[in-house]
């Protein structure tokens, strides 16, 4: 079933009955209090917090658009909401995230980096009440002589938290790419749970991928995983498909969108996952 | 204008020659049946008709309406007609069985085709091949049965209207009922258009429901005996041992295939 999707033209539209913002200088905070599903661009250098009120649940769609040179995002999820997002980084911009996860509330968030260039991403997730849950899902299409650093630190403060990250990373050419993922468990924090999974996909052996899986856990009763594979594009699947009549190119393209198109399924929406996976599939072409 | 014109064709994998001077031609709406015990070059025959990377021409020649093939990529051979329904469709995860058709369909026209008329086709032809309607939501043959994975060959080969229809073991992973309705949509597409078909099976049950207009038998990488649906017929009841007689030759050896004791089997291995 889909919902309409409510799109916010601007940021300095202060107020309707869906939302709120508060605004002072770069800083912007929208307060979102129905239960709906939002589109809207960060079209300048800013500092935005969203806060997802307590109960509701929402999904949001954020553009990051080009002209953007740096960025601030927080959501916050207030207790008993549930919030599922997708930032798709039109930018080459610096990012910086700071998500918290209040009690009983999920976040479930998905972030596209698909643009040329360089640049650092540093985000991080405060678990802070109990039965806070997280998913994110994290996709990269490094190409050229790009150049990009992900730091991703989940912090799991209270008991019964659970947190899944996941990395996608697809690397053409000579693009670089060092993922640090790092889930603390601190003590105290018993019967949590933090799980991780990154793949990457080189199609080229000039590229360089590095990424470091790392669990910090100071207590007992606690589940932690982590997993990370690489590996080259099956010259079978190429085959195949360019046996239909698809250029080389059209295959890659669609076996890059096929590998990312986990970014969609953080939505429950049929609409939203349509063009989380049109946009997937434009940026995915060689 | 033939179809597809092979002169002498020499193929080698990895240096080892598999085909050793392959002469075959097709004309409009023949069906033609390769048959030949195991190992014995017909995959690799219609690998490299297809144009699979694996597998080098060392010499000789394959025409294909006039052009030269063996110039031209995969993808170009696929969208000018030639089709070959594989043995072991590949799984790819993450890719849907819709994006993909669509993909391909489109790979051929000047304009997309439009969703509503892909749609109405797909599903007639998944009904058609009785598939279950939810195919084209599922991953690119992620799943499938063996079977399953058969059926949407043909139904690749009926969106897709190839001039040239190479199918390598269709048949295998398919039971009687389901062998019958991918039989009768290839008669389908023969109806509606002058496509020709190369077609490799073990079983003599699918060549009665294709019927072929010529039969072939290829052994060591040449083709030793040719005829019509009778030598299906023939091969069907005696094998092949007459024709090795007949032509004195040995049989290949499955040098890499020897038998392995699994320790508790009492029987002994067949020489």
């Amino acid at each position: 079933m889909s919902m309409e999707v409510l799109k916010i033209n601007s940021l300095d539209t202060l107020e309707s009955n869906n939302y709120k913002v508060l605004k002072q200088g770069d800083v912007y905070a929208l307060f979102l209090s129905v239960s709906n599903n939002y589109e809207f661009h960060v079209s300048s250098d800013m500092k935005l917090s969203v806060i997802v009120n307590e109960g509701i649940n929402t999904s949001l769609m954020i553009y990051v658009d080009e002209n953007v040179q740096q960025a601030y995002i927080n959501v916050v999820a207030e207790r008993d909401s549930s919030a599922k997002v997708f930032i798709l980084n039109n930018a080459k911009a610096t990012i910086n995230e700071e998500h918290s996860i209040k009690e009983n509330a999920t976040l479930k968030i998905a972030y596209g980096d698909l643009e040329r260039g360089e640049n650092v991403h540093k985000t991080s997730y405060k678990l802070m009440g109990e039965n806070a849950n997280l998913d994110v899902r994290m996709a990269y299409i490094n190409d050229d002589e790009d150049k990009k650093k992900l730091d991703i630190y989940v912090d799991h403060v209270v008991r019964n938290t659970k947190s899944n990250v996941e990395v996608y990373g697809v690397m053409k050419k000579e693009a670089k790419f060092v993922a640090d993922v790092t889930s603390h468990i601190v003590k105290g924090a018993s019967g949590s749970e933090a799980h991780q999974a990154s793949r990457v996909l080189n199609f080229d052996s000039n590229v360089h991928a590095n990424v470091s899986p790392i669990l910090l856990i100071d207590e007992n009763d606690v589940q932690a995983s982590h997993a990370c594979s690489m590996g080259t594009v099956d010259e079978n699947h190429l085959y195949y498909l360019e046996s239909r009549g698809l250029t080389p190119n059209d295959a890659v393209s669609l076996i890059v969108s096929g590998y990312l198109s986990v970014l969609a399924t953080v939505f429950d929406d049929e609409e939203l996952r349509e063009k989380v996976n049109h946009i997937i599939l434009e940026k995915a072409g060689a | 204008m033939a179809v597809l014109e092979i002169k002498d064709l020499h193929v080698s994998v990895e240096d080892k020659e598999i085909l050793k001077g392959i002469n075959l031609t097709i004309e409009e709406n023949e069906v033609h049946a390769l048959m030949g015990p195991n190992g014995n070059g017909k995959s690799t025959l219609l690998a490299t008709i297809m144009g699979h990377p694996k597998y080098t021409v060392t010499s000789g020649s394959i025409i294909y309406k006039g052009q030269d093939l063996l110039s031209m990529s995969v993808d170009e051979r696929s969208r000018a007609g030639v089709f070959l329904g594989m043995q072991y469709p590949q799984e790819i995860p993450g890719v849907s069985n819709s994006d993909f058709l669509k993909a391909a369909i489109n790979a051929r026209r000047e304009k997309p085709i439009s969703l509503f008329e892909f749609f109405k086709e797909m599903e007639a032809t998944t009904k058609q091949l009785q598939m279950k309607p939810d195919l084209a939501h599922r991953f690119l043959n992620e799943g499938f049965s063996g079977g399953e994975k058969k059926r949407n060959e043909i139904l690749q080969m009926k969106l897709l209207k190839p001039t040239l229809g190479m199918l390598d073991e269709i048949d295998s992973g398919l039971d009687v009922d389901a062998l019958k309705i991918v039989a009768d949509t290839i008669a389908d597409i023969r109806k509606t258009t002058t496509m020709s078909l190369l077609v490799v099976s073990h079983y003599e049950r699918f060549y009665q429901l294709v019927q072929p207009t010529h039969a072939h038998v290829l052994v060591d990488g040449v083709i030793l005996e040719e005829g019509g649906i009778e030598l299906v017929t023939k091969i069907d009841e005696q094998g092949y041992d007459w024709i090795y007689e007949k032509y004195q030759i040995e049989k290949a050896k499955e040098e890499k295939k020897a038998v392995v004791s699994l320790g508790t089997c009492a029987a002994a291995p067949r020489k």
